[in-house]
């Protein structure tokens, strides 16, 4: 090899001790750039949507002197639905991204700039996290406008909700102050994993079914789809009528025991899926 | 002399089908036009998408400038697809943004004139140029970065006499002389002149791989006429 190709071709930041940094800031802000130009500008739309819709219908409730009419019915059903839709069209956003990106003509030049199959990945799911995480604050927000204009009764219906969730788990925020701030990390956590393990799965599938589409493999992927949501229905079923919850969630230490257990699930299936999209990006690229 | 371009062993089989075997090839790092030749099927595409990373193979290993094929190898490949590879939602500007943002070799000077050349709106949306224009601007683009290897898959199948032309000309007027251009094609006769190394492929392997000239007066024929006695029976 002459001393020209011994040359890194690339920013020397890129170089750890000579080394290419497994994932490049430099690369990631770029992809990030493109990831957030595309899903932005439809989700402030779809927020614009729902926190105008949330004014309308806090406005009208304030007007109405009966909110038993067809009308505040229908609006509320139809508010409940944009709400739900909003969420979705991020996700369907970051899904159509993900697919015209990697699998359509476009692939070509996607893989074809300098980037590692981690930076592609990453990127992808946290402009889907970030943007989940935006409208999830949209929503809250229109809540909130929503109980402004209905006054006392809106919170008083959160008030009797969060009591009852207070009864079922043991009045626990009543009975230790140290376990508030506890669950509000845990809270945290599974807020975030939650956001993060909708784009993993969506993404996980959509390489698997893509590998083997048209060919005789797809079966096995059906088969297998069909087998994990089985499986994860019988331990739950399994769990809910042997009388365990009782005994898991009549103790402080049982519940965070049950929550982590959930969020240590969640973090696998979601390292599960990275890493699976990563490996065939990397190893078993077909475009 | 060094190769920018070596193939050791190198096999894709894609399920039963075996697109290339054993295929061994050495480009040396003289700069020059390189004609990846053969017959629909030959394995040509596939070859391409092995050393631009868009293919893993079965067997065999791929250096390309010294580097396997990576983010390095990557960096230093200019690539135009056989198909329509461009962001069809973005306007021509953006997609001169986005070929500035990934490619630090990109000229977007260099582009932007060539553009401006053709006419095109750099305000319109790419979904909405014709086909012709489409390729063209894939084709400036790809030109546009000063890269050590270019690579162009059938630049000039399916166009027109008047835009092969346009496309021949922008490809011998762009091409510096210490880059290496691959141009795979079956349409020998119209290109034969530029190239200064040819690879043959026939079924998934090499026939044939040397310089042009050399070819030339062991053969006593031109290459499009070897190629037509190469592969007179596929």
């Amino acid at each position: 090899m002459d001393m020209m190709q011994k040359l890194p071709v690339l920013p020397e930041s890129d170089y750890k001790n000579g080394k290419l940094k497994k994932l490049r800031g430099r690369m990631l802000k770029k992809l990030l750039k493109y990831e957030f130009r595309y899903l932005l500008p439809a989700i402030c739309i779809g927020i614009g949507i729902l926190l105008f819709s949330s004014i309308l219908l806090a406005v009208q409730i304030g007007a109405l002197a009966n909110t038993s009419t067809p009308l505040f019915v229908t609006s509320i059903i139809l508010y409940a639905y944009a709400n739900i839709g909003v969420l979705i069209l991020v996700f369907a956003l970051a899904e159509r991204r993900f697919y015209n990106n990697f699998f359509k003509n476009e692939g070509a030049l996607t893989f074809s700039i300098p980037a590692t199959a981690e930076e592609h990945i990453f990127a992808k799911h946290l402009s889907a996290l970030v943007c989940a995480l935006l409208t999830f604050a949209a929503i809250a927000l229109g809540l909130i406008i929503l109980g402004v204009g209905i006054g006392e009764p809106f919170f008083k219906i959160f008030g009797e909700l969060f009591a009852d969730l207070n009864v079922a788990m043991g009045e626990l925020f009543l009975e230790s102050p140290v376990n508030v701030t506890l669950f509000t990390v845990e809270g945290i956590l599974y807020l975030l994993e939650s956001f993060l393990v909708v784009p993993c799965v969506i993404g996980a599938l959509t390489v698997f079914l893509r590998r083997f589409t048209g060919k005789k493999k797809s079966l096995v992927v059906f088969l297998m789809i069909l087998g994990i949501g089985g499986v994860s229905n019988f331990f739950s079923t399994a769990f809910l009528v042997s009388g365990l919850p009782k005994v898991v969630f009549s103790s402080l230490v049982g519940i965070h025991i049950a929550i982590w257990v959930a969020l240590l699930l969640n973090a696998a299936l979601i390292w599960f899926c990275l890493f699976y999209e990563i490996y065939v990006l990397k190893k078993k690229l077909d475009i | 002399m060094a190769n920018v371009i070596e193939c050791r062993g190198l096999t894709k089989r894609y399920q039963e089908v075996c697109a290339l075997y054993q295929v061994n090839v050495f480009i040396p790092d003289e700069g020059g036009i390189v004609g990846l030749l053969g017959p629909n099927g030959s394995g040509k595409t596939t070859l391409i998408k092995l050393l631009t990373g868009l293919l893993t193979p079965t067997e065999g290993s791929i250096r390309v400038g010294g580097y396997p094929i990576g983010v390095e190898s990557k960096a230093m490949v200019s690539y135009l697809s056989d198909a329509h590879a461009l962001n069809d939602g973005y306007t021509v500007a953006k997609q001169l943004d986005y070929y500035e943002d990934f490619f630090a070799d990109f000229d977007r000077a260099k582009a932007t004139k060539m553009i401006a050349e053709l006419g095109i709106d750099p305000k319109r949306r790419i979904k909405a140029l014709s086909k012709g224009t489409k390729e063209k601007l894939a084709l400036i683009l790809t030109l546009s970065r000063n890269a050590r290897v270019f690579i162009l898959d059938e630049p000039i199948a399916g166009v027109d006499p008047a835009a092969r032309d346009y496309v021949l000309k922008t490809i011998l007027a762009h091409k510096s002389a210490n880059s290496t251009m691959i141009i795979s094609t079956h349409l020998i006769a119209e290109i034969e002149e530029y190239f200064d190394y040819v690879i043959f492929l026939k079924e998934g392997q090499i026939a044939l791989q040397g310089k042009t000239q050399e070819i030339r007066e062991a053969e006593g024929k031109t290459i499009d006429a070897l190629f037509r006695e190469v592969f007179r029976w596929i």
